[in-house]
C-alpha cells in the first residue's frame, strides 16, 4: 500500500515532493513578508529565495514598503486637529444640511422649483417691451366715426346715430364742423377699401360729413418713433368706370407713382382705390383737378411708414353712386315746398333723396 | 457607552489624511465620522468599534473622494500633521494616484493603522481571504516602487 502524503498528514514532517514555482512564490511572498504563511509554505519560500534572486529582490521591496507604511502610521497630530474634530461647530452641519438642495424634502423641493420658475417667467414677461409690439399692432387699427347730416323734405334732420359708430370701435364722438365746411363724403378707407356702409352708401345726397380718426387710448401713451403721414380723401361719383381711367391718367400725368401692391384705380364692387405717391408741389394741382369731378377734402393722418421728404402718400377712395332702381317718392329738400308731399313722406324709412314736387 | 476615544479619533483622522491628502477635507470627514460613530454607539453600545469605524470611514470616504477630486492637489500643513523624520510622502502620493480604491483603503487600515484583517473583513462585509488578497496585491504594488532601490541595496 502506497502511503499518501495527504493521508498521513503531519505538517511538521511534511515535505512536498515538488519545488515551489516562481509564480506561486511571488504570490505567497506578501504573506511571507507579513508572517501570515504556515511553516511549511514558509519553508518552501525560503528554499525558493535561496535560488531565485529576483524573488529575493521582490521580498526586500515588500519589506521596504511595509516599513514605509509603518513609518507613515507614526504620524503625529497636533492638538488643534483633535480639537477641531472633536468639538465641531454645530451650526455648520445644521445649516449645511439645509443648504444642500438635494437633501430637501421632495415636496418642498418641487414647490420651490415651481416658485423659482414662476418668478423667472414673471421677470422675463415684465422685461419684454410689450408696448412696442402693441404699438405696432394698434397703429394699423383706426376707428372712423362718421356723422352724416341729411336734409329731409320736411326740415327733419336724419343723423346716423353716433352711438353706433362708437359701439363699432370709436372712443369718442366726432366733432362736426360747420355747415359751410360740410362736404359730401363717406368714411374714408384705412389701408384697404372700406366695406359698403348701409346708411351712408345708400343715401346719394349726403350734405354733411365729418370724420375724425380716433385711435385707442393706449397708443397715446406709447413712444412715438419718427412720424410719417398719409393723406386720405373720399369722393362719391357716378359712372365710375368712365371716370376712373381719367383720374388714373391725371395722377400719372402729375408724376404720381403707384404705392402699395395694387394698381391705380383698383376696382372694387363699390368703388375704386387709388394709392399713390406724388410730389408735394403737385398736390395743389391734383386737388384742383379732382375738384372738377367732385368736392374733395384731404385729411392728414399719422402713419408709421415714413415717406421721403418732398413727397406725399395719398389714398383716394372713390365710391360709386348707385342709381336707385325704385323711383323715389320723396321730394328733394331744396325743392320741397309742397305741404301735401310732406305728409306723405316717411323720411325714417326712405334713404332716397326727396323727389320733385308734383306739377301744379 | 463610551464615545470615540483619542486613539480612535486619531485613527480616523490619519485614515482621511492619507486617503484624501487634503487637510481641510480630512478634518471635515473625520468630524462627520466621529459624529456618526458616536450616534451609533448611543444606539448600540455593544458595537464592534474597529469594524464600525472601518464601515463608517468607508462610507464617508466615498462622499469626500468626489469633493477631493474637484479640488485637486492641496498643500499640506506640516506643522499640524507631523511625519517622522526622513519619511517622504512622494511614494505614497504616487501609490495613491496609481492604485485602486480597494487597495488604497485596505493598505491604510491594514498597514498604516494596523487593524486586523478580521476587523477589516467585518467592516467591509467581505471575507478575510479577500482582505488578504487585496493587502498582498497592494503591497506588491507599493513594493514595485522600491524594487529598484532594493536592487541597489
Amino acid at each position: 500500500m502506497i502511503e499518501s502524503d495527504f493521508v498521513k498528514f503531519d505538517r511538521k514532517d511534511y515535505v512536498p515532493k515538488h519545488e515551489l514555482s516562481s509564480f506561486f512564490g511571488s504570490q505567497l511572498l506578501a504573506d511571507y513578508a507579513l508572517g501570515n504563511l504556515d511553516p511549511i509554505r514558509a519553508r518552501l519560500i525560503e528554499e525558493k529565495l535561496r535560488d531565485d534572486d529576483n524573488l529575493a529582490t521582490s521580498l526586500r521591496a515588500l519589506r521596504h514598503s511595509i516599513n514605509y507604511c509603518k513609518s507613515l502610521g507614526n504620524i503625529q497630530l497636533s492638538n488643534d486637529v483633535f480639537v477641531e474634530i472633536q468639538e465641531p461647530n454645530e451650526l455648520v452641519p445644521r445649516w449645511g444640511k439645509w443648504l444642500n438642495w438635494k437633501k430637501w424634502p421632495t415636496s418642498f423641493r418641487w414647490s420651490s422649483e415651481a416658485l423659482a420658475i414662476s418668478i423667472f417667467v414673471a421677470i422675463v414677461a415684465s422685461l419684454i417691451p410689450w408696448k412696442r409690439f402693441l404699438y405696432q399692432f394698434t397703429l394699423d387699427q383706426k376707428w372712423t366715426i362718421v356723422e352724416v347730416k341729411r336734409d329731409s323734405p320736411r326740415g327733419l334732420k336724419t343723423e346716423i346715430d353716433l352711438a353706433d359708430a362708437v359701439a363699432a370701435g370709436g372712443q369718442r364722438a366726432a366733432i362736426p364742423k360747420g355747415d359751410e365746411e360740410l362736404t359730401p363724403e363717406v368714411p374714408e378707407p384705412t389701408n384697404e377699401p372700406p366695406a359698403p356702409s348701409g346708411k351712408t352708401s345708400a343715401s346719394p345726397n349726403v350734405t354733411g360729413v365729418d370724420q375724425v380718426s380716433v385711435k385707442p387710448n393706449t397708443s397715446e401713451q406709447l413712444p412715438t418713433p419718427q412720424k410719417g403721414f398719409v393723406y386720405r380723401a373720399n369722393i362719391k361719383l357716378k359712372n365710375l368706370d368712365s371716370v376712373s381711367p381719367k383720374i388714373v391718367s391725371l395722377i400719372e400725368n402729375l408724376g404720381g407713382i403707384k404705392a402699395g401692391e395694387v394698381r391705380l384705380g383698383w376696382r372694387k364692387p363699390d368703388g375704386s382705390y387709388f394709392h399713390f405717391l406724388i410730389e408735394e408741389i403737385r398736390y395743389e394741382e391734383l386737388k384742383k383737378q379732382l375738384l372738377q369731378y367732385a368736392p374733395v377734402n384731404f385729411t392728414k393722418d399719422e402713419h408709421p411708414r415714413v415717406i421721403e421728404s418732398g413727397k406725399m402718400r395719398i389714398i383716394l377712395w372713390i365710391e360709386e353712386i348707385i342709381e336707385p332702381t325704385i323711383e323715389p317718392t320723396i321730394a328733394k329738400p331744396e325743392n320741397n315746398q309742397n305741404p301735401r308731399s310732406e305728409s306723405e313722406v316717411k323720411p325714417e324709412k326712405s334713404p332716397a333723396p326727396p323727389a320733385e314736387p308734383p306739377p301744379q | 457607552m463610551q464615545a470615540a476615544g483619542t486613539e480612535e479619533v486619531r485613527d480616523i483622522a490619519v485614515f482621511f489624511y492619507f486617503s484624501l491628502l487634503n487637510e481641510k477635507l480630512a478634518i471635515e470627514a473625520s468630524r462627520k465620522v466621529v459624529i456618526k460613530f458616536n450616534n451609533l454607539l448611543k444606539r448600540n453600545p455593544d458595537l464592534r468599534r474597529t469594524a464600525t469605524i472601518i464601515h463608517i470611514t468607508n462610507q464617508v470616504w466615498s462622499q469626500f473622494h468626489k469633493k477631493n477630486s474637484e479640488q485637486g492637489v492641496v498643500a499640506l500643513n506640516k506643522s499640524r500633521w507631523i511625519l517622522p523624520e526622513n519619511v517622504d510622502l512622494g511614494p505614497w502620493r504616487q501609490f495613491r494616484k496609481e492604485s485602486e480604491t480597494n487597495e488604497l483603503l485596505i493598505t491604510i487600515w491594514s498597514q498604516i493603522l494596523g487593524y486586523s484583517h478580521r476587523d477589516i473583513a467585518n467592516g467591509l462585509n467581505v471575507s478575510e481571504g479577500t482582505v488578504n488578497h487585496r493587502v498582498g496585491r497592494s503591497l506588491r504594488h507599493l513594493g514595485a516602487m522600491y524594487k529598484l532601490d532594493a536592487l541597489n541595496d
